[in-house]
């Protein structure tokens, strides 16, 4: 087995890596940082070749049971190839359910500690979005974009619902930039077309080919090395050949479900490693309209109803994002002259972390997913927001509500290495480290405490950000 | 094991229509024909009653449509469901056949100059062939868009 040594291991190179190590290499001078990737360095074009994100079998990464399906990339980038560009910020009151609504738990982040670097990500990404929406989620900077334009439907539901219904904000460009086109409203955003989405290769290989960082390819992670408290280094394997990289700092960025596996692999277990991986409850519901025409908005999606997000009803039932479509997700209609009277939406209610919910490793190493089912606080949540369906678009002429089933997955890994306080309670700490591996730092969405009903892209970028500028500072 | 009247009925149902839809399905594969092809021609005569296609471009189209949605194994049951007439898909699920008919005529509208000659009624249609192009049709030919872009 070689040997090399570094200052710092990034472990992955998804949103939560490439936004620490963008924000860490700017704030250090001369650092020697191995970046290491289980996959492979394939580009959107070979990706859309090859009409898969992914440059493995997820069937070859993670053992599924309880019936439901997990989805994300395994290749350099990570979830930035796959992702279809949805950038909502959670609203103040996510950070904050405990004290609220007496139900899930506080995060030691909020909201305001959020909003400087959720600004940054959102300029390093190239938000589209209105400013609008500052109504419910505060802003201190302009979205670096403007929105996108709205379709019919979306028009008479700003109008009417302007506390709740808002333009998207998404990192799929709605003009224009240096390095990006217009999005297409083609609706194949995982192999965008026109290069119009943010993903690591049209906006952090300024990162990735820093001459400071060595790229590790084809490298899977096997263990984190560590002495007691303290991390020394990774195990990786490249083919048949083992390797070892030492540090004084690792960072864990793989996902939900693989960055518990590795630190389950390398006996670094506290009560709660790999439990609580979630993500949100979706269902596909269409509204059929009878007589407004749809999809003439500018992108895939285009508009965000919190009709049933934030509220009282939390106490017992989960948030829902409902999630305006424009496209034709359930077919045109077939009446004559009638086509696009349809409005898709997609429902997307939060989910409670639940123990029994979790990620474990077989007897070889891999990782392991038992899922038992949603919770009843998801259940209801979905529930509450249909209850409440005719009242949220009673702007528009409703005249049938079809519920086309529930997704199968929303391609969100959470929850899995909590952040908190209590170390039998969680897995790392306000800022990410690990609460006994002090020089162990997790990012990406498994330190998520909650499982808003928003998609969580933007705020792993922001709490990178963040914990870079901590660990620097 | 207790096995009430209605888990029977219900199981006995399932193997009946299982085994009329392999027989129907195998039947028909022999002769040389195409269940999913057959399908997908009824649902256009079906649901599209108002537009004219010459049979041998529905033909085309039904071919075309064969070969680009083949991987998809649910849309393969959804079609040999739907092509026996009926059933199981339909009584248990009929939003999901609903789903599958509308992707099929969607993708002929889309894939033709229907909408760009005005969508009349009874007009013969000229079929391009298959175009996935989501909606983005309707984004840069509508009013909304007329008034963001500068299409001259």
């Amino acid at each position: 087995m070689t040997q090399r040594d570094y200052d710092v291991i990034v472990v992955g190179s998804g949103f939560g890596s490439l936004f620490f190590l963008k924000r860490f290499l700017a704030r250090s001078g001369n650092v020697r940082v191995a970046l290491v990737e289980w996959g492979a360095d394939r580009s959107p074009d070979e990706q859309t070749r090859d009409n898969s994100n992914s440059s493995r079998s997820l069937d070859q990464c993670h053992d599924e049971v309880g019936g439901k399906s997990w989805d994300y990339t395994v290749g350099l980038g990570g979830g930035t190839n796959c992702w279809w560009g949805q950038t909502p910020r959670f609203l103040p009151n996510d950070f904050r359910m405990r004290s609220t609504y007496g139900v899930l738990e506080d995060w030691p982040v909020q909201y305001d500690d959020l909003e400087p670097y959720y600004c940054d990500a959102e300029a390093i990404m190239q938000v589209a979005g209105a400013q609008a929406i500052e109504h419910i989620m505060p802003r201190s900077q302009p979205f670096p974009l403007p929105p996108h334009r709205l379709s019919t439907p979306d028009r008479i539901m700003a109008e009417a619902c302007p506390e709740a219904f808002f333009p998207v904000s998404t990192a799929r460009a709605s003009q224009a930039t240096a390095n990006r086109n217009a999005c297409c409203a083609r609706v194949a955003c995982s192999f965008c077309p026109v290069n119009a989405k943010f993903n690591a290769y049209n906006g952090m290989m300024d990162v990735i080919r820093d001459p400071r960082v060595d790229l590790f390819l084809n490298a899977e992670v096997r263990r984190i090395e560590h002495r007691g408290s303290v991390a020394t280094g990774v195990v990786f394997r490249q083919g048949t050949r083992e390797e070892q990289l030492k540090a004084d700092l690792v960072v864990l960025g793989a996902n939900a479900i693989q960055s518990p596996a590795i630190l389950l692999r390398s006996d670094i277990q506290l009560p709660k490693t790999g439990r609580g991986l979630c993500e949100q409850l979706a269902y596909g519901v269409e509204l059929k309209l009878e007589n407004v025409d749809n999809f003439d908005g500018g992108t895939y999606t285009t508009g965000w109803h919190f009709g049933a997000y934030d509220g009282e009803h939390r106490k017992h039932a989960g948030a829902t994002l409902i999630q305006v479509e424009n496209h034709a997700k359930f077919g045109l209609r077939s009446e004559y002259g009638r086509w696009r009277h349809s409005l898709p939406l997609i429902l997307n209610t939060e989910d409670i972390p639940q123990d029994q919910n979790r990620v474990t490793v077989t007897e070889a190493g891999k990782a392991r997913v038992e899922f038992d089912d949603y919770s009843n606080y998801a259940k209801a949540g979905f529930e509450h927001a249909m209850s409440k369906m005719e009242q949220l678009f009673s702007a528009l002429p409703v005249e049938d509500i079809v519920v086309h089933g529930q997704r199968e997955t929303e391609h969100h890994l959470e929850c899995s290495l909590r952040m908190g306080t209590d170390p039998k309670a969680s897995v790392v700490d306000h800022i990410g480290l690990h609460h006994t591996v002090r020089n162990l730092l997790v990012v990406g969405s498994s330190v998520f405490p909650t499982c808003p009903p928003a998609n969580p892209s933007l705020t792993i970028a922001a709490m990178s950000l963040r914990a870079a500028d901590q660990l620097t500072s | 094991m207790n096995l009430s009247r209605r888990t029977l009925l219900t199981s006995c149902v399932a193997v009946a229509s299982a085994t009329a839809i392999g027989t129907g399905f195998l039947a028909q594969t022999l002769m040389g024909g195409s269940p999913f092809r057959t399908y997908v021609k009824r649902i256009i005569e079906r649901r599209l009653p108002y537009i004219e296609i010459d049979p041998k471009t529905l033909d085309q189209f039904a071919r075309d449509l064969e070969v680009a949605w083949a991987p998809n194994t649910k849309q393969r049951l959804a079609s040999f469901a739907g092509g026996f007439g009926g059933s199981v898909l339909k009584m248990f699920q009929p939003h999901r056949v609903d789903w599958f008919e509308r992707k099929v005529l969607t993708t002929l509208l889309l894939s033709s100059d229907f909408f760009q000659t005005g969508a009349k009624k009874g007009s013969q249609l000229t079929y391009y062939g298959i175009r996935d192009d989501g909606c983005s049709a309707f984004s840069y030919l509508s009013d909304a868009a007329r008034e963001t872009i500068d299409l001259d």
